[in-house]
């Protein structure tokens, strides 16, 4: 996991393992369309910070990547280009999620149904 | 004949604030319990509980009226309960206990049994045990307190207009699937669903539903504890093991261990 960097999208066989988790990524974005472009960056930026006090992995330093990520965006000025940034944040956001999801689930499998087989 | 008026399900959905599960737990220096001084959260099947009764209010095969978060615990225990507020429960309920002070899962099937009397609910779903004390007890005991059907370790629930439900229950060796009728009392196991993140808007949204505070007093409610914890210790360290050179030191070495 530690190879992973969330600022590409998964490649399609690491989605496959995620099975049901797949629907996570699945799910429409919900952009706020009617705030503007710095506004809708602040409150990507503010989730993804919250997201990432429970990213799984301690050794990777998700506060520091995700301020250079939004720092490197800090001076484009085209607004298709930031919509698109703005979007892959949003992709982002929500592979972030199945890992934290998928992290839980495998503890909690291990630790309450570590004998079992595939159901 | 007369058509039956559609019934509105009442879910009442209790949920603990149990120690976080990433946490390393660690014995007290008094050696009579854990350290409680570190991160808390959810109860992770309680989080599955209120994701089903969210999803049966969605799915709509039943009028899903209202529903209830309800804790018993400390203070920070409102956490939890605008956690599952925030998840999209409708209304909270926090029955206050001392800080520190052990709650048992038959003071909390008393405390539920009021409540469920007072407000009238139809169905409970609750985790199936909590993650720090792993009794696994009180959905069952709150099932015998009322006289209530009860579908324990449930990986499927579908409630159908009219009270009936199915549960398919996970237990060893397989599933099985019961037929029951309303008032139940649904536990939560992990294949059950996904539970949703509660985003930072949702959360925002949360801090506008009611919480009612009630002190155990109030209900009329005795929650002290029959039980006292004389020792909590970790097991023994794992020995460490030795390397061997070749296969035959091995088998030599498992002989002397009389293993063959």
């Amino acid at each position: 996991m530690s190879s992973l960097t969330p600022l590409r999208p998964l490649s399609s066989a690491l989605r496959q393992s995620y099975r049901g988790y797949a629907s996570v990524l699945n799910t429409p974005t919900e952009v706020a369309q009617e705030l503007p472009l710095r506004l809708q960056a602040i409150k990507l930026y503010k989730e993804l910070h919250r997201l990432g006090r429970d990213y799984p992995d301690p050794k990777y330093d998700f506060n520091k990547r995700l301020r250079r990520a939004f720092e490197k965006n800090a001076k484009v000025t085209d607004p298709e280009q930031l919509k698109k940034q703005l979007e892959l944040g949003e992709h982002i956001k929500k592979e972030v999620l199945a890992l934290i999801s998928l992290k839980k689930f495998r503890h909690l499998r291990r630790t309450y149904h570590a004998n079992e087989g595939p159901r | 004949m007369r058509p039956t008026l559609p019934r509105l399900v009442n879910i009442l959905v209790p949920v603990k604030r149990s120690i976080d599960y990433a946490v390393k737990i660690r014995v007290a220096s008094d050696g009579k319990g854990v350290d409680t001084n570190v991160k808390h959260s959810m109860n992770p099947f309680d989080e599955i509980a209120v994701e089903e009764a969210i999803r049966l209010r969605e799915k709509k095969t039943t009028k899903v009226d209202n529903i209830t978060a309800i804790s018993i615990g400390p203070a920070k225990a409102v956490d939890t309960i605008r956690t599952a507020l925030a998840m999209g429960a409708d209304s909270g309920i926090h029955i206050t206990t001392p800080e520190n002070a052990v709650v048992e899962p038959i003071a909390v099937a008393n405390a539920l049994k009021k409540i469920i009397d007072d407000k009238k609910f139809d169905l409970v779903i609750m985790g199936k045990q909590a993650i720090d004390d792993d009794s696994g007890s009180t959905g069952g005991m709150l099932a015998g307190l009322l006289g209530w059907s009860q579908g324990s370790f449930a990986s499927k629930l579908e409630v159908e207009d009219g009270g009936k439900v199915n549960v398919t229950r996970e237990i060893d060796g397989g599933l099985e699937k019961i037929e029951a009728k309303l008032p139940m009392i649904v536990t939560t196991d992990l294949r059950l669903n996904e539970p949703r993140y509660a985003s930072l808007p949702n959360i925002m949204k949360a801090k506008k539903k009611k919480i009612e505070t009630f002190k155990p007093e109030d209900l009329g409610l005795d929650l002290t504890p029959r039980f006292e914890t004389i020792s909590v210790s970790e097991p023994p360290k794992r020995q460490g093991g030795g390397k061997v050179e070749s296969v035959d030191e091995l088998v030599s070495k498992m002989k002397e261990a009389g293993v063959i």
